[in-house]
């Protein structure tokens, strides 16, 4: 294509038009990109296509092109779009006097008629102005709000997952401690995790076992779990299906290898709190 | 200069860049594509490039109609050929003598233009006109015409050389 040297004119004005095949096109910028006489001759060659462009039948643009892009451009900028009027029209400061008059000069009232439109224009914008600004300030307090919510349900999760953390259990001076369990359950994951405290111990042949009980259908075994000497257990992510909407928990004292119904009575319940996923 | 307001995020100069060149914009597009919503579509995408990134017009690359003329063209046809953009706005560069920035000059220009291409040989414009406005390939010029690819070059090259004869003043 470049015969060793210079490109030819025409596949310059090619270049320039787009229609080379990639292969050519890129061939054909290594050389551009090197040779500033080839460089000099494309930019000619695109300023005559320019002209050639440029010498089309004129069209006016469709009818609201305009102010599509204004509102465009002002969605951009996070600003209002200015009105059709304010940007068609410059300001101008005319005088009284200037105004011809006679028969042929535009009556007072016409004057008087746009100032005080201009006013009533001024009002409103300003109107405008203290809305955003209201609402403004509205979304700043939220977004607040917000972040004050996430910064304490960050703190949260650093005070349950912290290694070195205090967990105390408080119960009724001189009482039994009752056994109690809690489970985290999310349907949507089938992840479940049981921690309980305070059990009873249980003869080697038995042990105690967590139930889901669904909306509709059987309580579905759910793992088996034995506490430790201080009456601590706990279960962790057992196999469980995706998506089962779980009305209550419950744990029930069964067999070594547990049941495939829970067995009476059931030592702990809880009911699922509605909305979980 | 008004793009240095734009590129202060002035709205009103970027509507007057508007205002000033988007009759010749839609005029190229809708010569390109024939159709008046996808020609508004692309003007509509160009100028919001120059306001996103007025930078990207350097006044060394021509005058801003013409270069807009030339982003405007090369978009049209990216469209017609449903390909994705082929250059950035950054690479169209026109040498920086075709200043038809005055308005009487521009018009002069572009009557010559026309005088031109409606005095040279019907092949010629043509050929020309297939590669520019249809964003033919010459190989693809040659197919539709029947002609030898060489033919179809020469008759773009007389065509062009024709055009730049009539640019020098």
């Amino acid at each position: 294509m470049t015969d060793g040297r210079h490109i030819p004119q025409e596949d310059l004005a090619f270049y320039a038009m787009g229609a080379l095949t990639p292969e050519e096109a890129a061939e054909m910028r290594a050389h551009v990109d090197a040779c500033a006489l080839c460089r000099g001759e494309l930019a000619a060659a695109a300023g005559d296509l320019a002209l050639m462009a440029m010498s089309v039948e004129q069209h006016a643009v469709p009818e609201g092109a305009r102010q599509r892009f204004q509102a465009r451009i002002a969605e951009d900028a996070g600003v209002a779009a200015e009105s059709e009027s304010s940007t068609r029209v410059p300001a101008q400061v005319i005088s009284m006097e200037a105004l011809p008059r006679g028969r042929a000069a535009w009556p007072m009232w016409v004057a008087w008629g746009a100032v005080a439109a201009l006013v009533v224009l001024a009002a409103g914008l300003e109107l405008r102005v203290r809305s955003l600004d209201r609402q403004l300030q509205q979304q700043t307090a939220l977004v607040e709000v917000q972040q004050a919510a996430n910064a304490r349900a960050q703190m949260v999760m650093e005070l349950l997952s912290a290694p070195n953390a205090q967990h105390v259990l408080l119960t009724a001076a001189k009482s039994k401690p009752a056994p109690m369990a809690k489970a985290i359950y999310m349907r949507s994951k089938g992840a479940l995790l049981l921690q309980a405290s305070n059990l009873e111990p249980l003869p080697g042949d038995k042990t105690y076992e967590l139930w889901v009980i669904p909306m509709k259908g059987a309580p579905m075994a759910a793992g088996m779990f034995k506490p430790d000497a201080a009456g601590n257990a706990s279960l962790v992510m057992p196999d469980m299906p995706i998506g089962v909407e779980a009305k209550a928990f419950g744990v029930t004292i069964e067999k070594a290898g547990g049941a495939s119904t829970p067995t009476m009575p059931i030592v702990l319940a809880g009911a699922a709190p509605a909305g979980g996923l | 200069m008004l793009l240095q307001r734009v590129a202060g995020r002035d709205q009103r100069a970027m509507t007057e860049v508007f205002d000033r060149h988007s009759g010749m914009a839609f005029s190229v597009a809708l010569r390109v594509l024939g159709d008046p919503a996808q020609a508004e579509d692309v003007m509509q995408e160009v100028f919001f490039q120059v306001w996103q990134n007025p930078k990207s017009f350097a006044p060394e690359r021509g005058s801003l109609g013409a270069w807009l003329a030339v982003v405007v063209r090369n978009r049209c046809i990216d469209a017609l050929r449903r390909r994705r953009p082929s250059d950035s706005v950054d690479d169209v560069v026109l040498e920086s003598g075709t200043d038809v920035a005055d308005e009487v000059e521009r018009s002069t220009m572009i009557e010559r233009v026309r005088g031109v291409l409606k005095g040279m040989p019907q092949e010629q414009r043509e050929s020309l006109e297939l590669a520019f406005f249809g964003g033919l390939t010459h190989a693809e010029i040659a197919k539709e015409k029947g002609e030898p690819l060489g033919t179809v070059k020469t008759r773009i090259r007389m065509a062009l050389i024709s055009l730049r004869k009539a640019f020098q003043r």
